[in-house]
């Protein structure tokens, strides 16, 4: 009897615990907000982080979530590239959404707009494209190669193999002027000749006037500073012109994307240089191409920013699971100093919140991009200043 | 009733009053969360719509300086030049909270904009606006009423302000420009002065096209103030607009959702409302503006307007606290209307207009859920009280019970089988306590109840005088054997013996002497028996009688012959015996093996025979029955 009677009470406890659990409402997601071109003339830089993003986050939510199961969840939106645009959705995004942590945008000044929102309302944000380097704040991270990272390897390459002469040329706005003074000060550092820098504003069609300058300039190197549907042109045009057999191009932040948009005679011998080459055969880089077929299908590209973004998330993952909570103001100390594995191997979460990358340098060959040289591990400066 | 069952019957109520008092605790604490939820959503939206208020109020003001700053009849609404350029953009920025300023012509078209350098617009790219529409017509059709109001009541102002200025003369001469009077006088001067200048600048809610048009960092209408422009002889030229920065509105918004996280409110809901047209001016998620307008002007008890109370509206399901901030008429009456506020404390005067006539309002909606959460987990937390204190009374039942009546029910089990008969029994309870002594005193008795048994049983066995066995001892052991012998077909024996001449031994010697004399033939005739199985006993006054199971007739006439040697041997002096100087026995012996339909009378009445025999033939002798 007392056996029994005890084994009823338990019962009817359970009971009550279980009536009053059945209808509690399911985890809440973690929201990350994701402001990146999704048209416009950075579109592919936005699509191929998107995916990146999407890959990360779905890994993660099939593996259970973070905290206890709670599964994160994105909210997208196009910024048309234009920072005002950029400002409202980060606003938005803060403000109305929730969101844990914003990750994007592409251009430079979108960045830096977003960065101004993101400091006024203490959310960190996920920076994954390229840049020219020397931004630091606390909230800002950045899985970016940065000058530092391939100009230094670069240049003292582009004088040995091709010749000690450079012409610039790229989009006016801030980051072709930052790229262009960083290739000046290694030029001049490996007594190699600046023959020509000029700067064209987006959506300039005819490039002759450009091709003939660098043709009597007489340089051996030309570094394109124009990605995009400009930068496209410009090397059919360049190449029409015939100038790629005294030239080599080097195409800053170009990338698998090209292939298939340019002609392959087009980008024929051009290089690049990025801490992600999709044709790279390492393990990591195959299981990464894997993966990302398999969401995306074998078709779909694969550019160093699906790499950049797809780390950026499962950085802030590591981070929300070491603070255990959406707290984040310590979700920023947290992402400092984490160390991930990535595609291109292990990477370091730096204080001044840049990454020490393994920088490739690739060439464009009959409509691949291959893997021409392996620079290694690059540590650039600290960024702090 | 069992001991066990009372037990737990009577301590049961107890759990009665940890009941209640759980219960109490529960509504007592469900009824403060949810009078916390109404006081601090309510206190929240009061000092959110209080600052928003102030800040209208301020950016009011700077509205005027601005304004009063770029007047100028000269001005040119086009083509300004860099420098004025420069220096509505340096206005811009030192008096920041506007978004973008612009002139317009007559016809309200855009002719010159500049986004001020704020925080938030200083990465915008400049976008050309030139020639659109900056306002809408309903604001120009009151632009311009209010122009043609200015012109025609010109005069009236004029002359107004000539009789304001005389009578403030009169009073600088009497010396009483300290007094109320003429304090009140003044600001009248000031007020008609600046009316006469120039028409009233108005403010209005809106603009929505022109801003996005404009590329800000947000993309919903908000307050703008029109100014009509003169040229030098008070000819409507165009307008001058300025538009508030409505990020600043809508960060207010977000910190006062933030203050509500930190108070444990996650997920609340923050709008501003508008009631006439019944629409969110700001984001507001997934909440019906219908049912948003009906739950604000309706009250659940009184079905009305209710403000500076916060309660439950079941439309929306949720909590609603809301306050008024001030619309666009607000911020026009205050500076020119015929409250004249600008006479009164502004500050005050403009809250109350604010709070009583505002089309806008800003709700904190907390949604029913988080009070079912919070009562969830305390409803949680009482169960698990409940069970614990539950549980802590069945373990003092068990205990109780183990310790009382456990050794009870073991005591009454060893009873009932000692009154069985089975005095063997003990009760094992080493305790020290009362039950302890209770199953040592009961030992005790057992113990003394088992002695005498043992004595009881011996004594009904004995002869008392002899000690040997008595007849019903005699009789049982018989019948038993006679059984015995019957199931296993062995010869059994029986002899009587009986003393010769015992009478005349007693009558001579005394009785007492005569008892001597028993008891030593049965002590030295109960001696020669052996066997265990043999059993010796007092058959009547002076006969002996000897049981010998399994003992064929050779055997019994052995026994029977060295008894009767025995007793001569002992040659105990009988001097009245008829046959010798001593005493003397005559014994009878018969074997019988029992068959089925035999009793044991029979072997008696053979022995005896066999013993009446010996004593006919002379007596001190032995005789066998023939059966």
């Amino acid at each position: 009897m007392k056996l029994k009677s005890i084994l009823q009470a338990i019962h009817v406890i359970g009971l009550l615990f279980f009536l009053t659990n059945c209808d509690s409402p399911p985890l809440a997601p973690i929201k990350i907000g994701v402001v990146l071109p999704l048209s416009g003339d950075f579109q592919i830089f936005g699509d191929t982080g998107t995916r990146g993003i999407k890959l990360a986050v779905k890994e993660i939510n099939d593996a259970g979530g973070l905290l206890g199961g709670r599964k994160l969840e994105l909210v997208i939106a196009d910024n048309k590239t234009d920072p005002a645009e950029s400002v409202r959705l980060a606003r938005k995004m803060i403000q109305q959404d929730n969101v844990v942590a914003l990750m994007g945008p592409v251009s430079s000044s979108g960045r830096n707009a977003m960065m101004e929102v993101a400091q006024e309302f203490k959310t960190p944000l996920l920076y994954g494209i390229d840049y020219e380097g020397g931004m630091y704040n606390r909230y800002l991270f950045c899985f970016s190669p940065i000058p530092d990272h391939y100009i230094k390897p670069i240049i003292p390459y582009l004088i040995e193999n091709h010749g000690n002469s450079f012409y610039i040329f790229g989009y006016d706005y801030i980051w072709p002027h930052k790229m262009a003074e960083a290739i000046k000060r290694e030029v001049t550092a490996n007594k190699g000749t600046i023959a020509g820098v000029e700067f064209t504003p987006f959506g300039a069609t005819d490039f002759t006037p450009v091709i003939e300058h660098i043709h009597q300039s007489k340089a051996k190197n030309l570094i394109l500073i124009q990605p995009g549907p400009d930068g496209f042109n410009f090397l059919k045009q360049f190449t029409a012109a015939g100038m790629k057999k005294d030239v080599k191009v080097t195409a800053i932040a170009s990338n698998e994307s090209y292939i298939g948009v340019v002609k392959n005679e087009d980008l024929e011998g051009v290089l690049t240089s990025l801490q992600f080459i999709a044709s790279a055969e390492t393990p990591a880089t195959k299981q990464f191409i894997k993966a990302h077929s398999e969401l995306y299908g074998p078709e779909s590209i694969v550019t160093y920013s699906t790499d950049s973004h797809y780390n950026l998330v499962k950085l802030l993952a590591q981070a929300i699971q070491k603070v255990g909570s959406l707290d984040k103001e310590k979700i920023i100390p947290a992402m400092e100093g984490v160390v991930f594995d990535t595609a291109s191997g292990p990477v370091n979460m730096r204080s001044d919140h840049h990454v020490d990358l393994n920088i490739l340098l690739a060439e464009f060959t009959r409509g691949q991009l291959l893997v021409k040289k392996d620079f290694g591990v690059i540590s650039p400066a600290n960024q702090k200043k | 009733m069992k001991l066990r069952t009372r037990i737990t019957l009577w301590l049961s109520p107890v759990i009665i009053p940890m009941v209640a008092i759980n219960i109490i605790q529960f509504k007592g604490q469900t009824e403060a969360i949810e009078k916390n939820i109404k006081q601090i959503s309510l206190m929240a939206v009061e000092n959110t719509a209080n600052e928003i208020n102030d800040y209208l109020l301020l950016k009011d003001n700077t509205n005027d300086f601005i304004f009063d700053k770029l007047m100028n009849c000269q001005n040119s609404i086009s083509n300004l030049g860099p420098q004025k350029d420069s220096e509505i953009g340096l206005i811009l920025k030192k008096n920041p909270g506007f978004s973008l300023f612009v002139f317009a012509d007559r016809d309200g078209r855009v002719t010159y904009s500049n986004t001020a350098l704020t925080q938030r617009t200083r990465h915008l790219l400049p976008r050309n606006i030139k020639g659109q529409r900056a306002f809408n017509d309903s604001v120009h059709s009151v632009m311009l009423n209010s122009y043609w109001q200015w012109k025609s009541s010109q005069p009236q102002l004029n002359k107004q302000s000539q009789q304001v200025r005389l009578k403030l003369n009169d009073l600088t001469e009497r010396g009483e420009t300290n007094s109320r009077l003429y304090r009140r006088l003044q600001e009248s001067l000031v007020l008609s002065t600046r009316l006469i200048k120039n028409p009233a600048h108005k403010v209005f809610f809106g603009g929505r096209e022109i801003i996005e048009k404009a590329g800000l960092p947000f993309r919903t209408d908000t307050y703008f103030t029109v100014s009509p422009m003169l040229d030098c002889s008070d000819k409507l030229i165009g307008y001058a607009v300025l538009f508030l920065n409505w990020a600043m509105i809508e960060d207010r918004l977000y910190i006062l959702k933030q203050r509500l996280k930190a108070q444990g409110f996650e997920h609340a809901r923050v709008a501003i409302f508008d009631e006439n047209k019944q629409v969110f001016l700001t984001e507001a998620g997934t909440i019906s503006a219908t049912e948003l307008g009906r739950s604000i002007s309706s009250h659940p008890e009184t079905s009305q307007l209710k403000l500076g109370e916060a309660y439950f509206s079941p439309l929306i399901d949720g909590y609603l606290a809301t306050a008024r901030i001030a619309d666009a008429p607000i911020l026009n009456e205050i500076e020119y209307g015929q409250n004249q506020a600008i006479f009164k404390s502004v500050e005050i005067a403009f809250l109350k207009l604010a709070a009583k006539q505002s089309a806008f309002s800003i709700s904190v909606i907390i949604s029913n859920d988080t009070l079912i959460k919070q009562t969830r987990e305390l409803l949680i937390r009482m169960l698990a009280w409940t069970a614990g204190s539950g549980a802590l009374l069945l373990i003092l039942i068990v205990l109780l019970t183990r310790g009382l009546v456990a050794p009870a029910i073991v005591m009454a089990n060893t009873m009932r089988r000692i009154a069985k008969g089975d005095l063997k029994q003990r009760v094992e309870i080493p305790r020290n306590d009362e039950i302890g002594q209770l199953a040592s005193v009961f030992n005790r008795m057992t113990d003394q109840l088992e002695k005498q048994k043992v004595l009881l049983e011996s004594q009904s066995k004995t002869d008392a005088l002899t000690e040997v066995a008595n007849r019903r001892h005699f009789d049982e052991y018989l019948e038993q054997e006679w059984h015995s012998a019957q199931r296993t077909g062995d010869p059994l024996s029986l002899v009587i013996l009986d003393i010769d001449f015992f009478k005349p031994y007693n009558d001579n010697y005394g009785h007492s002497e005569g008892d001597v004399c028993l008891k030593k033939v049965a002590e030295v005739l109960s001696n020669l028996l052996v066997r265990s199985t043999d059993v010796f006993a007092r058959f009547g006054g002076e006969e002996f009688a000897c049981i010998l199971p399994h003992t064929n007739k050779m055997g019994a006439l052995t026994i029977g012959e060295k008894m009767r040697q025995v007793i001569a041997e002992l040659e105990i002096t009988h001097e009245y015996s008829a046959i010798e100087d001593y005493l003397t026995v005559s014994v009878g012996i018969a074997t019988l093996t029992p068959g089925d339909d035999d009793t044991s009378k029979l072997l008696i009445e053979l022995a005896d025979g066999a013993l009446y025999e010996a004593k006919h033939a002379g007596r001190n002798r032995v005789v066998v029955a023939n059966p």
